[in-house]
């Protein structure tokens, strides 16, 4: 019995991420923690953070330590430490410091079988190098069972392509919901890094193209609830990942997905603007373009026209909204959102008394980035505006000054809108006689001048 | 009320290649990508609908 148990010892021993089988079952505890605490010491000078895990994981008295011997409470505060030590690893599984250093958990502690799941997480945004091969030869026979469609690749001791992983996150919620997990609580924890966050960002967009496209066939009816059935597991991950101001590339990895959810997800009107509000109220500085084409997009597939007020608040606060607008109307089309966006500018301008609109609405009347018939109706309203305007409303006159200057200017314009603005007017629709003496200034006078 | 006649709209859902789709990210490995925010305007860029004004002003 005695020779078995030292069999299987010796066997067990041998799982290394480092060494020849051969070679590990002869390694003595003291030899191999001197060669992977080498491999902890460099860590430590790259990030500081790993330092307190010189008193734990990494300790003299570490060689000593023996998992079967511990309580389950200490079990727990062990894996606990893994945990933790594995997360900030991550971001370097592909320096040799930290092969060495996990080769210690590996080791002594047993990480391959008793943290398999931490282990495989740590290491999944590398499947295609050569030390994740080696990651599956060291694994028990049995995976967690989200990870069991890396059978073949332990037995062939290949590398896992992408397509599988992005199969797999298709075709199993358990797989995709066990590395948005993952990802999301290490942006929680600013342990995020970009590899893991792109890794993420490409599976998780690659996999909500394919389920839609999976939920595509039968009746709309069943189309409408597989797609209800997709946002409900998504939703919350997306939501919670848009609001991480401090993670901006999270946020951006997200505007991806959504985007893709939004462009063929038939999504109805409250949850294209659930996701705006999302959108604006998460961005920072850093992830308001990513945010403004996420939005043209999510507005391009709604049917409401005005934005909400609490997207056009938020809008508003953008630096260089209208030239940002124009700027990416240049790229893709932009016209629902910007149109929509100016509809709520001219009501807040006269139901707020807020003019901070007005050189958003100029530059994309001007832009070419809105339809002509967009372009007619925005510059109708503003007329009406001005019409609504008075002494009640308006006691200073400040914002009739600013209407009326903007109005001129938009009729002066020379470019393709200006063809429609002149129409307008010339339709016969608005009172000019009116308005100027509403405004105190000479639209029409202006016109032949100009 | 002011609307404006959909009938240029093409809101409908957009077909989006999976090997295309694939190909963006099967360029490199996650820890060689370009940046996230390059790839999201290359993922946006297959799904948008093409500018309204091809040449500026």
């Amino acid at each position: 019995k005695s020779s078995l148990d030292t069999k299987a010892r010796k066997a067990a021993h041998s799982k290394s991420l480092l060494f020849d089988p051969k070679v590990a079952t002869a390694q003595s505890f003291q030899a191999l923690y001197t060669i992977c605490h080498d491999g902890f010491d460099e860590l430590c000078h790259l990030d500081a953070r790993f330092k307190p895990f010189a008193l734990t994981l990494f300790s003299e008295q570490s060689q000593n330590e023996d998992r079967t011997q511990m309580s389950a409470a200490e079990n727990a505060e062990l894996d606990a430490k893994v945990d933790a030590f594995l997360r900030l690893v991550g971001s370097r599984i592909r320096l040799m410091p930290a092969i060495r250093a996990v080769e210690w958990l590996v080791r002594r502690f047993r990480i391959h079988e008793e943290n398999t799941r931490a282990l495989l997480c740590t290491f999944l945004p590398y499947h295609t190098i050569p030390a994740f091969v080696t990651l599956l030869s060291i694994l028990p026979a049995q995976l967690p069972h989200e990870y069991r469609f890396l059978h073949p690749y332990v037995r062939s001791l290949t590398a896992p392509p992408r397509s599988v992983l992005v199969h797999e996150a298709i075709h199993k919620p358990a797989f995709l919901s066990a590395i948005s997990d993952y990802t999301l609580e290490a942006c929680r924890n600013l342990q995020h890094y970009p590899a893991l966050i792109s890794f993420w960002a490409g599976i998780m967009t690659e996999a909500v193209n394919g389920m839609l496209d999976n939920g595509r066939s039968g009746r709309q009816a069943v189309q409408q609830d597989n797609d209800q059935a997709l946002l409900h597991r998504l939703g919350p991950v997306f939501g919670e990942a848009m609001l991480m101001k401090k993670v901006p590339n999270m946020q951006i990895a997200t505007y991806m997905a959504v985007s893709i959810f939004a462009s063929k997800g038939n999504l109805d009107d409250g949850v294209l603007s659930a996701f705006m509000e999302q959108i604006v109220h998460g961005w920072t500085s850093e992830t308001m373009r990513p945010g403004l084409v996420c939005l043209s997009i999510l507005a391009h597939h709604r049917s409401a026209k005005q934005m909400s007020g609490k997207v056009t608040k938020a809008l508003i606060k953008v630096p260089n909204l209208g030239g940002t607008l124009v700027d990416i109307g240049r790229q893709q089309r932009v016209d629902k959102l910007a149109h929509g966006l100016c509809l709520a500018l001219v009501e807040r301008l006269c139901k707020k008394g807020d003019p901070r609109g007005l050189p958003v609405i100029r530059a994309v009347l001007t832009g070419q980035v809105i339809r002509d018939k967009q372009v007619a109706v925005v510059f109708k309203s503003l007329v009406l505006a001005a019409h609504r305007l008075n002494d009640e409303t308006d006691p200073e006159g400040s914002m009739r000054k600013e209407l009326g200057s903007a109005l001129i200017d938009l009729s002066r314009h020379t470019g393709d809108s200006s063809d429609i603005i002149r129409s307008v007017i010339e339709e016969g629709e608005i009172d000019i006689e009116e308005l100027e003496m509403k405004l105190d200034v000479s639209i029409r006078q202006q016109k032949v001048v100009g | 009320e002011m609307d404006v006649d959909d009938g240029e709209d093409d809101t409908h859902a957009a077909v989006i290649s999976r090997q295309r789709l694939a190909e963006l990210f099967d360029a490199a490995p996650a820890f060689a990508m370009p940046s996230i925010e390059d790839m999201f305007y290359k993922v946006t860029e297959l799904i948008s609908a093409k500018p309204l004004a091809t040449s500026s002003a």
